[in-house]
């Protein structure tokens, strides 16, 4: 594959405020990267970069082999999906749409026919001559996407485009989304701070913490082998164990419970002994809440429902599990 | 909700009581005729309106049309470059450079034309200062003319201009600067392109502002313009206070609202029509 984007040395400062202390990030062409993390953790800023709505402290962003560091927004071949669309509310769709190709000064009969393809591609085509104010927020977004896509950019760059949607409508569109981009084989640069999201769109995840970046790699190596406990507690649910003097993290569906006393057990001992706090339904399972015996600690497990076993409040219980599912992580 | 409608009880009481009564007296009154000694009989005549007709009347009004419309465009013009400045000021100093702008008004409107005056006379600031420099030999016509009349109507009525102006750009979505600037368009395209027709509103707030306080202003071409430039105004006060003609005032006054409401009205289409997108602006904030 080839490296597309590299940030290389960056660090951000806000007045006195250290947003990113030092950071290195490469792209590559028609990838779907992520940036996954909480509020806060520089995730925009580093998109903004790259569009050039922010300069790096220090270091270099290069794109396509030219540094762009220093290059104004309106002169670098990459587009935006703002957050809140930022579509022009005095402009019809189409006239949003034809917006960055007049900039360019392509002629108005080949942008007419850009136009008509990006309407085609997002199912636009009917709402052509609305205002942004005649319309759904999924609409809306539909309309931004176009926006930056008509410009065949060398990157797009979506800051949490979906944050404002309804929970069916953003589940929709994050395969449209998906679909889109590996149709087009274009290069994704998307901001989340929803975990599930990143999970299902992205061929990779860069998990972001106080402007370092945590863990970097494909949505199933991140899920399954987090490198330490932020990451863990970030992407799905944790349960930690201290043994000795290092941390598993094990995830609540590799949890096994099994009676205090048991007789001809044909499973591993159990490492830990604790009582049944609490059972909460959650549809396909339940999870089942845990109180450590020695540490205050709580941790949870799942039973389904046609778990031959049906655990109760009060209940005392085992867990055990097999060694090739506790994680080993490094502590925050 | 019936007791949420009797709280603006009040206020239509006392709208109706000095707003819309006067205003009808002011109707009647204008088809009314009087005595030799001023007094108004009522034998319902449309004679003041006819006389209005009188081309001496029609060229005041046309010169008064004339300064309210040059008013209006300087004032455009001074007042939305300082009006985006202020708006991009840091937000701690937009504050006091809107009072600076006002501070003017504290002053008594009268006591400033006056200033002008000492500003702009023959033996005044102005003149004194071009000789003592040596510019010129002896004082020029600074006062008692149009351009003096033009003058202070600008002066004192830039901030209504200021204002109106100074909230649309202040509450211009900044997003869509980045958005313009990441499609492409370089900072004044973006400024022509989504600023200027997004604070339209604005500006035509201001415009009306400024059009019609200066449609009906008399004091500054009374004190500043001399007996030579009369307007609408002063033509009005005369019939009221000098000539002590009230039906030909009230016919005047009339007239006026008229001609100023139907200007406001094609203004609003013109610009609606040319930026169909003001009223969606207002639906998305």
């Amino acid at each position: 594959m080839n490296e597309l984007i590299r940030m290389e040395g960056i660090t951000k400062k806000f007045g006195e405020h250290l947003i990113i202390p030092t950071l290195d990030l490469t792209i590559n062409d028609g990838e779907f990267v992520t940036l996954l993390g909480p509020s806060g953790c520089g995730k925009t800023t580093l998109l903004r970069m790259i569009a050039g709505l922010e300069t790096p402290t220090t270091g270099r962003v290069i794109l396509d082999g030219q540094d762009i560091t220093n290059l104004p927004p309106y002169k670098r071949n990459v587009n935006m999906v703002f957050q809140n669309y930022a579509l022009f509310p005095h402009m019809t769709v189409t006239e949003n749409i034809h917006f960055g190709l007049k900039m360019q000064g392509v002629p108005k009969e080949e942008a007419m026919e850009r136009i008509n393809q990006v309407l085609y591609l997002t199912q636009l085509e009917k709402l052509r001559d609305r205002y942004p104010s005649q319309m759904s927020g999924g609409q809306q977004q539909r309309v931004a996407i176009a926006r930056a896509l008509v410009n065949s950019p060398k990157v797009l760059l979506l800051d949490e485009p979906l944050g404002a949607l309804d929970y069916q409508l953003r589940k929709k569109l994050q395969l449209e989304l998906k679909n889109l981009q590996r149709g087009l084989g274009l290069t994704f640069v998307f901001v989340t701070h929803d975990q599930e999201e990143a999970l299902t769109m992205s061929d990779r995840i860069v998990i972001m913490h106080d402007g370092v970046i945590q863990q970097d790699g494909d949505p199933n190596g991140i899920y399954h082998h987090p490198r330490n406990t932020f990451v863990a507690r970030f992407i799905g649910e944790s349960n930690f164990f201290d043994i000795g003097s290092e941390t598993y993290a094990l995830r609540p569906e590799k949890l096994n419970l099994c009676p205090e006393e048991e007789e001809n057990a044909d499973h591993p001992e159990p490492k830990f002994f604790g009582t049944v706090v609490d059972i909460v339904f959650y549809g396909t399972i339940d999870k089942v809440f845990i109180r450590l015996d020695n540490t205050n600690q709580t941790v949870i497990a799942y039973q389904y429902f046609d778990d031959v076993h049906r655990w109760q409040t009060d209940d005392r219980v085992g867990i055990w599990w097999y060694d090739r599912d506790g994680v080993k992580v490094e502590k925050e | 909700m019936k007791n949420g409608k009797l709280l603006i009880a009040p206020s239509m009481l006392w709208l109706g009581i000095f707003f819309i009564i006067p205003m009808l007296i002011v109707v009647a009154v204008s088809f009314a005729s009087r005595t030799p000694y001023g007094q108004v009989v009522f034998n319902w005549t449309v004679s003041n309106y006819l006389r209005f007709l009188e081309p001496l009347y029609i060229s005041i009004f046309a010169q008064t049309l004339l300064v309210a419309l040059v008013t209006t465009v300087v004032t455009i013009l001074m007042g939305y470059p300082l009006a985006y400045y202020i708006a991009q000021l840091p937000k701690r100093w937009q504050q006091p450079g809107l009072i600076l702008c006002m501070i003017p008004f504290w002053i008594n409107f009268l006591i400033r034309s006056y200033a002008w005056v000492i500003i702009l006379r023959a033996q005044g600031v102005m003149n004194t200062l071009l000789m003592k420099l040596g510019f010129i030999d002896q004082p020029l016509q600074l006062l008692y003319n149009e351009g003096a009349v033009m003058l202070g109507m600008i002066y004192s009525l830039l901030p209504f201009m200021i204002l109106p102006i100074y909230v649309s750009i202040e509450q211009l979505d900044r997003r869509l600067l980045e958005a313009a600037s990441d499609l492409g368009a370089p900072p004044f395209t973006a400024f022509r392109k989504i600023t200027l027709p997004l604070t339209m509103p604005g500006v035509a707030a201001g415009t009306i502002l400024v059009f019609i306080s200066s449609l009906g202003m008399f004091v500054v071409p009374d004190v500043m313009g001399g007996a030579k430039s009369a307007l609408v105004g002063n033509l009005i006060q005369n019939q009221f206070l000098s000539a002590r003609d009230w039906p030909f005032g009230s016919a005047l006054s009339i007239v006026l609202a008229v001609l100023s409401l139907f200007l406001i009205i094609l203004y609003y289409r013109a610009i609606q029509a040319q930026n169909g997108g003001a009223e969606n602006a207002k639906n998305v904030a």
